[in-house]
């Protein structure tokens, strides 16, 4: 008896799974070249942006959008993302929305041309990482997780250096914290290049 | 709850969510807002403005606010659009969204006859998260985006900045008549 319940139940959660809200807006946009950045940086979604990227790219060469609203995240989806914008032969618009914290700024700053809301926020810091290693606890291996967050802090950094025209000593004092800009303060660091 | 529908049964088509098919007929909706939700709602906006710029959007608000980050974006967007956007509170529209409410097209923000409309100022427990050395960093940040909303809100009112952050200093209770005396509404459906 209890079986067969569940069964029912197991099948009314299939069906009613999936299909989110607005589901055919994204579809109808991407004739327009436009692609949003709504959750934290991850590998999954460095996959689906470099994807997206690469078929933009190769359907012509007119301008992408990207709307970045984002906690940041994953250096390696950064870092992934970038160079792929590097890469694509388009120029690239990038727009923070509500906010375009760490990664999300880093994003930001990369775009050929850059712009940001009037009320938005954007946070820039330099890479963090979570210190105790699971199953490495050899001094060594520290000490080789360091050196290597240390080399991939300073590849966002140059992103900032190759953004703003700083050196790297000015960026890397700017980013020794966490600092939250206004739309206004993010254009006079140079972050973007215009307030919509 | 996920509720999608198949138009044509004897054409197949894939089913779409009945949130799309209501936004074909540029009817959105505003509940709680969260992160994601609102930048689905931001795109759709967008979407409908770049299909016919000239007609109205309506944006159904029952919603107890959310993140102030959120409720931002989704006003920049809605002042950068050029279709006109008609705003109407059902149920009740309560702290950040009140601005939503209110930075509908001017005469075109109204609400249902029940609906509650309860303005305050920023209430966010997210910054709390935070340690000593950077209390003073979040609370001038808290302090910024609360007088961003209170200008803004003044700005849609028409009232003076220091009246509206006196009278939001607790949350307030408005019907609809109350609201539309205070000029956070225009009309009500009739």
């Amino acid at each position: 008896m209890k079986k067969s319940k569940t069964d029912n139940l197991d099948l009314e959660k299939e069906h009613t799974l999936s299909i989110p809200k607005y589901s055919s807006t994204y579809i109808d946009l991407s004739s327009n070249r436009v692609i949003f950045i709504a959750e934290p940086f991850t590998k999954d979604l460095a996959s689906e942006i470099t994807a997206l990227l690469l078929h933009y790219d190769r359907e012509s060469n007119e301008d992408i959008t990207i709307y970045i609203h984002s906690d940041g995240g994953d250096i390696s989806a950064l870092l992934n993302i970038y160079d792929i914008m590097r890469l694509t032969q388009s120029p690239i618009t990038t727009v923070a929305m509500g906010k375009a914290y760490s990664a999300g700024a880093f994003l930001l700053m990369a775009g050929d041309y850059r712009m940001a809301f009037a009320h938005s926020e954007i946070m820039i810091h330099g890479a963090q990482f979570f210190f105790p290693l699971p199953g490495k606890e050899h001094i060594d291996d520290g000490k080789d997780y360091l050196k290597f967050v240390d080399r991939s802090n300073e590849q966002v950094m140059r992103i900032m250096v190759e953004a703003t025209g700083k050196t790297m000593e000015q960026v890397k004092e700017i980013c020794s914290k966490d600092r939250y800009l206004t739309a206004k303060e993010a254009l006079e660091y140079k972050l973007i290049d215009a307030i919509i | 709850m996920n509720i999608f529908i198949t138009e044509d049964q004897r054409i197949p088509s894939p089913p779409i969510d009945i949130y799309s098919k209501l936004a074909r007929d540029r009817i959105l909706f505003i509940n709680d807002i969260e992160e994601k939700e609102a930048v689905d709602l931001v795109a759709t906006l967008m979407l409908k403005d770049l299909e016919d710029p000239t007609t109205k959007i309506t944006l159904l608000i029952n919603s107890s606010g959310g993140d102030i980050r959120d409720v931002f974006m989704i006003h920049d967007v809605m002042q950068a659009l050029s279709a006109p956007i008609e705003t109407i509170c059902v149920g009740d529209a309560m702290n950040e969204s009140v601005l939503l409410l209110a930075s509908g097209t001017k005469g075109m923000r109204l609400a249902t006859e029940n609906a509650f409309i309860c303005p305050s100022q920023l209430s966010q427990d997210r910054y709390l998260h935070s340690d000593l050395a950077n209390a003073s960093d979040t609370l001038a940040r808290l302090t910024r985006d609360n007088d961003s909303l209170m200008t803004l809100l003044s700005k849609k009112t028409g009232k003076k900045k220091s009246k509206i952050v006196k009278d939001f200093e607790r949350q307030q209770y408005f019907d609809v008549k109350q609201a539309k005396t205070y000029g956070l509404i225009d009309g009500v459906v009739q």
